[in-house]
């Protein structure tokens, strides 16, 4: 007897706990593959939200070490020149329910923090970092992405979300979080996905920076067996 | 319109476009008997390839499109191991220096302009060679030719000097050792076999027979290129595979069109066009070195995953 009601009192608090969260979220897949020729959403955040706070979902890929060039004139020549070097997420995506068509500031202030300069932090450099990492499709920010899943539940939403093939394989954290109308962060919960590539692309580059010596000396075998191929295959047919 | 995505070059090309212009250097090459790198690599580079990567493809492609043409070349006995040797010790010396080099400059960002600084120097001293030489034989039409007689000179003062039996020279083994360091140089540092200064040199330098001369540097320019694609692909991960298959499916079915077409074509018209194409490569190069770019930022990555 009292186990039952030891039991009925756990339960409620966990349901009241449960219902006292106001986002929840999941993924299609824990595993994301990406090749060049798709260029279908990869990978799709089912989420729920009670409240009506702003509502941001976070795509952070590994960190990478870079260093950022800039054209530079020398002797009226223009010529590379290293101009600072960063760690950084490889791919940071913002998807955000704001109307608005303007970067929120917390997502602006998240950008920057997390950009870690060597040496003494310059804000305009990070500011053209930001700004090529978005060029290149690797940094992104879109708004009003939430998308309802059925008009009778509008607090079930779904976000579709594609990696771009030029971003890197590893495990990358999906992360929601909820703001309340005062802009205070009023829950955060964090998933993990693995990325991973598929296709000759991936296999050539894969094989390039990890067994560079055994690469180049396959592609010596191939470039010689190829010239020698083709060459008779022509005498022979035409 | 079917693009493919160089994994190693990083960028999206049009098929139809990289192998038409295989197709065309290679048509090229056959037809005045050049290896081709020396207008190959410009052209990537104008494609939006990264120059490194360019020269780094371009060196496989030579490897690919100079194979055949040596096996061809040593049946028929028209290859001189004993100097191929020689320019091979000078080339695998001076490729190995040149791809440490190309490290070096890739580092510090300047890599990029060095390509094109010595593109636009060789192209403009071969564009102006060949304009010369070109209107110089429709001039005197043919019927002045140049005299053979072999004249003393550096190779027959230096020491070290060594009786080369199927060449019948007497030289300083020195002589092609330097010739090969100086090849294999270009050879890292601009994807070229570099046949277009080896065959005049050991014409010239050494007095070798002109068909022991393009044979023998055949011979040295499948080694010395496999050297530079291993090394670059193992040091600086210039070496596009996909990127060099095209280019020699094109360039290799080019290449037989083009020697087909080579005798039947009035040579000297034909080189005083090769020569306006090549100072027009140049000039092209020029411009681009000393116009404000268009993308004026990049991103090296240097580790991922840290």
């Amino acid at each position: 007897m009292i186990s039952r009601i030891v039991f009925i009192i756990l339960f409620s608090l966990i349901s009241l706990n449960l219902c006292a969260k106001q986002t929840a979220f999941d993924l299609s897949g824990e595993k994301i593959k990406i090749s060049f020729e798709d260029s279908e959403p990869n990978l799709i955040i089912f989420g729920y939200k009670k409240s009506k706070g702003f509502v941001v979902l976070k795509i952070r890929g590994p960190q990478q070490k870079v260093i950022l060039q800039n054209k530079k004139k020398i002797l009226g020549m223009w010529t590379w020149k290293k101009s600072g070097e960063f760690t950084y997420p490889a791919l940071y995506h913002f998807y955000t329910n704001k109307k608005a068509d303007d970067i929120d500031f917390r997502i602006k202030k998240d950008l920057f923090d997390n950009i870690k300069l060597k040496g003494k932090d310059n804000d305009n450099l990070k500011k053209d970092l930001i700004e090529k990492k978005r060029a290149l499709g690797l940094f992104m920010v879109k708004n009003s992405s939430l998308v309802s899943i059925e008009e009778t539940t509008p607090n079930f939403f779904k976000i579709p979300v594609e990696i771009p093939f030029n971003a890197p394989t590893g495990i990358y954290t999906v992360i929601l979080e909820l703001f309340d109308k005062n802009g205070k962060l009023m829950e955060s919960s964090m998933k993990k996905v693995t990325v991973e590539k598929t296709g000759l692309n991936s296999m050539i580059f894969y094989l390039a920076h990890r067994y560079s010596f055994f690469y180049g000396f396959i592609s010596v075998i191939i470039a010689i067996l190829l010239g020698i191929s083709a060459g008779l295959i022509f005498r022979r047919f035409f | 319109m079917i693009d493919i995505f160089l994994p190693i070059a990083g960028v999206e090309i049009n098929v139809i476009f990289l192998l038409f212009s295989g197709l065309l250097v290679g048509f090229m090459s056959g037809l005045f008997g050049v290896g081709g790198g020396f207008l190959m690599t410009p052209i990537l580079i104008f494609m939006g390839i990264p120059p490194a990567t360019a020269v780094g493809t371009e060196a496989n492609h030579i490897l690919g499109s100079s194979v055949s043409g040596a096996i061809a070349h040593g049946r028929k006995k028209n290859i001189d191991y004993e100097i191929g040797l020689f320019l091979l010790i000078g080339g695998i010396f001076g490729s190995t220096l040149g791809v440490v080099f190309f490290k070096f400059l890739r580092e510090s960002g300047n890599i990029d302009l060095i390509i094109s600084l010595m593109y636009i120097i060789f192209l403009a001293v071969i564009g102006t060679l060949m304009l010369i030489e070109s209107s110089l034989s429709i001039i005197r039409k043919g019927n002045v030719r140049l005299s053979n007689k072999r004249k003393r000179n550096i190779s027959h003062y230096l020491p070290l000097k060594y009786k080369f039996k199927q060449s019948k020279i007497y030289v300083s083994i020195l002589v092609p050792v330097v010739i090969g360091a100086f090849v294999g140089i270009l050879s890292a540092l601009m994807g070229v076999g570099g046949g277009f200064v080896m065959v005049p040199a050991m014409i010239y330098l050494l007095g070798m027979n002109t068909v022991y001369a393009i044979g023998t540097s055949l011979f040295q320019i499948v080694f010395v290129t496999t050297n530079v694609v291993i090394l670059q692909a193992t040091y600086n991960q210039s070496v596009d595979i996909l990127l060099a298959i095209f280019l020699l499916i094109g360039g290799v079915i080019g290449a037989q069109i083009g020697s087909r077409y080579s005798s039947r074509l009035k040579g000297e018209h034909l080189r005083i066009l090769l020569a306006i194409a090549v100072m027009g490569v140049c000039l092209k190069m020029f411009v681009d070195l000393v116009q404000e770019p268009m993308n004026n930022s990049r991103i090296i990555i240097q580790e991922t995953n840290l």
